[in-house]
């Protein structure tokens, strides 16, 4: 380090950037967070504490005051942390624990945010006998176009997160262009069993109605009316809902489109057959022993037949299966349904894991083998 | 489910001559499946005891005394106050004065159980959530009440019943009925087939041309036929029932009532009748034999698993009481530390010590015997974890002594290991603590590291919180510089060094189960967030105590916070009642929760700002 560099390193503020009262700040900011979202989860829910106050950069007090959220925090930690290492490892008798406990908690952090904006969390619905590749998410919404014949469908689709009407999408090279007149992103929808709706709609829903949104956003079903555009055509009004059963065809010309608001679908790099789904109960109860599905998976060319079960996933390239949950019909047909999860930084929270262990097991070793040494030294300097 | 109720008012019972001398420790093996797994009668009789009355004996009668003469003569236990009723408003709504009481007879609830019905019924339709504390005790009353009725109707196939008794001879004869005493259920029952051809001749014709002989026929089989309709799904489940390739267990009345049966299964049923009618009988010899031989009938028959097999385990662990002894010699050993600290005699010390392996080793027994039973690792639930910090913080408390000589370390294993007990005792009334684990939780390994860990981790917290109320108590008589202030410093220090290292493990290992098992690895559950704050709060500590931010008394101050937050995670998390680890909770838990909160931050309050400061070195 040149005596700029070093200089500068010393100055007040970035000592002060990298000083333990900082820490401890960031910690007792971090607690507060923490106590505070776990209590607003009894009446907001898992998903509204993640957002508020765990995935924000602030927390807005009465909606005026702001907070640090989790996001700043989590971020002033980890530069603290960094300049501490890079002070001790430049300028400090080396603490082998001390570094690798810090060290450690530097890559959870890294994990932490990779997983927080690459990591993807999705479901798959099978039902006994069915095979699907493509899981969908759980409350994120597209708006998506195919041509309507033919096995192999290219999907164009859109995210309708905070769609705004008014707003033309293109789904070129389809000649379709949608216009949003409304959307909700939790919606009440109305049939007029007397009259034809004067909307092209799927089921017939003649009006829609905007919902506040769910404590769990999994409960949200969104709608909006659209209107559609393409060449030879008179444009349509179209009235699409979460919940209608089957997308609405378009005819354009001689082709005929699809178009449907649904969960947003994710292609995973394997095919998978629900063959047959198990449930155990303790005897005499209604308390569930273990639920099972068993698979066939077909991929990289190879066929083969497993079980997902409770604490046995199947992984395969980067993506995870989980067992969930299920859906029994009262004629005995069974659902199984899978979390699916594609995470690259999945292995970061192990490795760093292992690090702060042995760290924390290195450190205080030391410091018990050092207080052993004194306090014989001591004994000897008594007798 | 409303003509039971029915026929219980209808019923009524009339006490038997019956003499309290029948003995019924050959009951307390006989295996019962509850709850999803298979228990001894003794086990089964504490928990509905406790259910009903939130105790686990009654007057000098043990619980199983009393199911027994629940099941046999119900007459004679109708005016026990075993129905805990924590709302007086309950008690006032049915009519009757609770006064100071909060336990209430049978018979002092059966005059008002036509209009409990009527307000359960309306408390049902309201969402459980909505429900205020009120509805949901009448709720628990009227569930407690109806499996008591239950309980008390689950033998009557063997008692004698007028709607059995025959008048004329010939048909006594027919059925080679003995003469005298009145007949059962059972009795006609088993000699049912001897009445079918008279019941097929009569099918055809008018009643009108029936003779006595096949009126009375008729007028018997009805009765048979709707006690059998009126007695289905009651307990007690203690016959083995094979089928589909699998072990099921039903109860009496479900052999009898279901057609179940077999040659094999009737002949149970009537050896259950002998059991009840020698207890009535008082009887002891015969009673004991009658029992015995069932017993001997339903081993022979049912599948040797594991909850069979380990029954008589169970009932050794039951009646040991290992936990109960060890809190005697917590206590013993926590005076003894006192007194060491009092009289400061080596012996003194070394006696204490003494006591406190002593406690410990029950405790530990106890705990390894549960394992056994349950092939589990130690912690399956709630109650089970406190027995577990209990004994850890023993262990921490007994290293301490050995390092140190000077009593704390007694003092602190006597104290934590009696609280820690005596909380854990209250823990039990909420159940079977050796209950089945549902699928999530249903894995060894992660049972096994994850939890362990982290109450491991608990436990060290805990200990460095004790650490801290006697370094705040000695700091009011001397100075921080005083050796045995440093020495109570520095186990502090080490116990909280050994709390973070295993609330830390212990949290990472539940981020990988939550991996493993539903593909995130934090998700900002209360439960994670608990175990987070501890974290959190033990490095705060130590990077505070770095910096020089705080002293030595802040340290055993918040040492002291840890514990509360501690409790926090433990329990205060189950109190919110969201996520995925919210396992159940009651109020009176809650109470006690901000209770022992409260006194921690007086204690503080009461000590810190006091302690003694270093004299001025006069010049």
């Amino acid at each position: 380090m040149n005596k700029a560099a070093a200089t500068w390193w010393k100055s007040a503020l970035v000592q002060w950037m990298f000083s333990i009262p900082l820490t401890v700040f960031c910690l007792a900011l971090l607690m507060i967070l923490t106590f505070w979202g776990t209590l607003y989860q009894v009446e907001h829910g898992l998903y509204a504490a993640q957002e508020k106050f765990f995935t924000s950069w602030a927390v807005w007090v009465l909606g005026v005051i702001p907070f640090p959220g989790g996001k700043l925090v989590l971020g002033v930690l980890m530069i603290n942390l960094l300049g501490y290492m890079i002070n001790m490892l430049a300028f400090q008798p080396l603490k082998p624990g001390i570094v690798m406990i810090h060290a450690g908690l530097l890559i959870m952090l890294i994990g932490g945010a990779i997983t927080h904006y690459y990591g993807e969390e999705s479901y798959l619905s099978l039902w006994e006998g069915e095979t699907s590749n493509v899981s969908s998410a759980y409350h994120e919404w597209e708006l998506a176009v195919w041509k309507r014949d033919g096995a192999m469908r290219d999907v164009l689709a859109i995210d309708t997160k905070g769609l705004p009407a008014g707003e033309t999408l293109s789904f070129a090279p389809t000649p379709i262009t949608v216009e949003v007149k409304e959307y909700h992103g939790n919606a009440r929808a109305y049939q007029n069993k007397s009259e034809p709706s004067p909307y092209l709609s799927a089921m017939n829903i003649s009006r829609i109605e905007g919902a506040p949104l769910r404590k769990e956003p999994v409960e949200n079903i969104p709608a909006g009316i659209f209107t559609v555009r393409a060449p030879d055509m008179e444009p349509k009004d179209v009235l699409l809902f979460g919940d209608d059963t089957a997308p609405l065809i378009i005819p354009v010309g001689d082709e005929e489109y699809s178009i449907g608001l649904r969960q947003i679908r994710r292609p995973m790099p394997l095919l998978i057959k629900l063959i047959d789904f198990r449930k155990e109960l303790h005897p005499g109860t209604q308390t569930p022993k273990s639920f099972s599905s068993l698979v066939e998976v077909q991929a990289d060319g190879i066929t083969r037949q497993l079980t997902i079960s409770m604490n046995k996933p199947l992984r395969h390239r980067g993506y995870t299966l989980y067992q969930q949950s299920y859906r029994e019909t009262p004629d005995g047909k069974e659902s199984s349904t899978f979390a699916v999860t594609h995470n690259i930084g999945r292995l970061l929270p192990y490795v760093s894991t292992g690090i702060v262990v042995l760290g924390m097991i290195v450190h205080f070793m030391a410091m018990l083998v050092k207080h052993a040494r004194r306090q014989r030294r001591q004994r000897e300097a008594v007798s | 489910m409303i003509m039971r109720w029915l026929l219980l008012v209808l019923i009524g019972w009339a006490p038997l001559g019956w003499s309290d001398a029948v003995k019924v420790d050959k009951l307390a093996g006989l295996p019962v499946q509850e709850g999803g797994r298979i228990m001894p009668l003794d086990t089964y009789a504490r928990l509905k005891l406790l259910q009903f009355s939130g105790k686990s004996t009654i007057g000098d009668d043990t619980a199983l005394d009393w199911l027994a003469k629940l099941l046999f003569v119900p007459g004679t236990v109708e005016s026990l106050p075993v129905l805990l009723v924590n709302h007086p408003e309950v008690m006032e709504a049915l009519g009757v004065d609770p006064g100071d009481r909060r336990r209430f007879s049978f018979a002092e609830v059966h005059p008002g159980l036509a209009k409990l019905h009527e307000m359960a019924l309306k408390a049902y339709e309201i969402k459980d959530e909505e429900r205020s504390p009120v509805e949901k005790e009448l709720l628990r009353l009227h569930h407690n009440l109806s499996q008591y009725a239950e309980l008390a109707q689950a033998f009557q196939f063997s008692e004698a019943h007028r709607d059995f008794d025959i008048a004329s001879d010939e048909l006594k004869t027919i059925l080679e009925l003995p003469s005298g005493t009145g007949n059962s259920f059972l009795d006609i029952y088993l000699r049912a087939p001897r009445m079918s051809s008279t019941l097929e001749a009569i099918e055809q014709r008018d009643p009108s041309e029936w003779s006595a002989l096949e009126m009375e026929v008729y007028q018997v089989s009805s009765s048979l036929y709707q006690w059998s309709q009126h007695h289905r799904a009651l307990p007690v489940p203690m016959i083995p029932l094979q089928g589909h390739g699998q072990e099921d267990w039903v109860s009496p009345w479900d052999v009898l009532a279901l057609g179940l049966a077999t040659p094999e299964l009737r002949q149970e049923a009537a050896m259950l009748q002998d059991v009840a009618r020698h207890y009535r009988s008082g009887n002891q010899l015969e009673f004991d034999l009658a029992a015995t031989q069932f017993e001997r009938s339903v081993m022979k028959r049912a599948q040797p698993t594991r909850g069979v097999l380990h029954v008589p385990l169970e009932l050794r662990y039951n009646q040991l009481e290992l936990f109960y002894k060890s809190k005697l010699l917590y206590g013993l050993a926590f005076l003894c530390g006192l007194a060491g600290i009092l009289v400061n005699r080596r012996w003194v010390r070394l006696a204490g010590v003494g006591l406190t392996i002593a406690a410990a080793a029950p405790h530990a027994l106890g705990i390894i015997w549960r394992m056994m039973i349950m092939g589990r690792p130690p912690m399956t639930n709630l109650y089970a974890t406190f027995l577990f910090v209990g004994l850890v913080v023993v262990l921490l408390g007994l290293v301490i002594e050995w390092f140190q000589r000077n009593n704390l370390g007694t003092i602190m294993a006597g104290f934590s290991g009696l609280t820690l007990l005596l909380v854990a005792a209250r823990f039990s009334s909420q159940g079977d603590t050796m209950g089945v684990v549902v699928a999530v939780l249903d894995s060894n390994f992660w049972l096994a590291t994850h939890v362990v860990c982290i109450t491991i981790g608990y436990a060290g917290c805990v200990a460095a919180g004790v650490a801290g109320h006697v370094y705040l108590l000695q700091a009011l008589f001397r100075t921080e510089e005083h050796p045995a202030l440093r020495s109570t410093m520095k186990s502090l220090y080490g116990l909280l060094a050994f709390g973070l290292i295993f609330s830390f493990l212990g949290t990472m290992l539940g981020g990988v189960w939550a991996d493993q098992s539903w593909g995130r690895f934090w998700g900002w559950d209360p439960k994670e967030n608990g175990a987070l704050l501890i974290v959190l709060w033990c490095a705060l500590l130590f990077h505070a105590r770095l910096g020089n931010m705080i002293g030595a008394r802040g340290m055993a101050a918040g040492s002291i916070i840890g514990v509360i937050i501690v409790i926090f995670a433990w329990l205060g998390v189950n109190l919110l009642g969201v996520g995925l680890h919210s396992y159940g909770f009651t109020s009176g838990l809650a109470r006690g929760m901000w209770i022992s909160i409260g006194i921690e931050l007086l204690f503080i309050l009461a000590t810190a700002p006091f302690a003694k400061r270093p004299a001025r070195v006069m010049a």
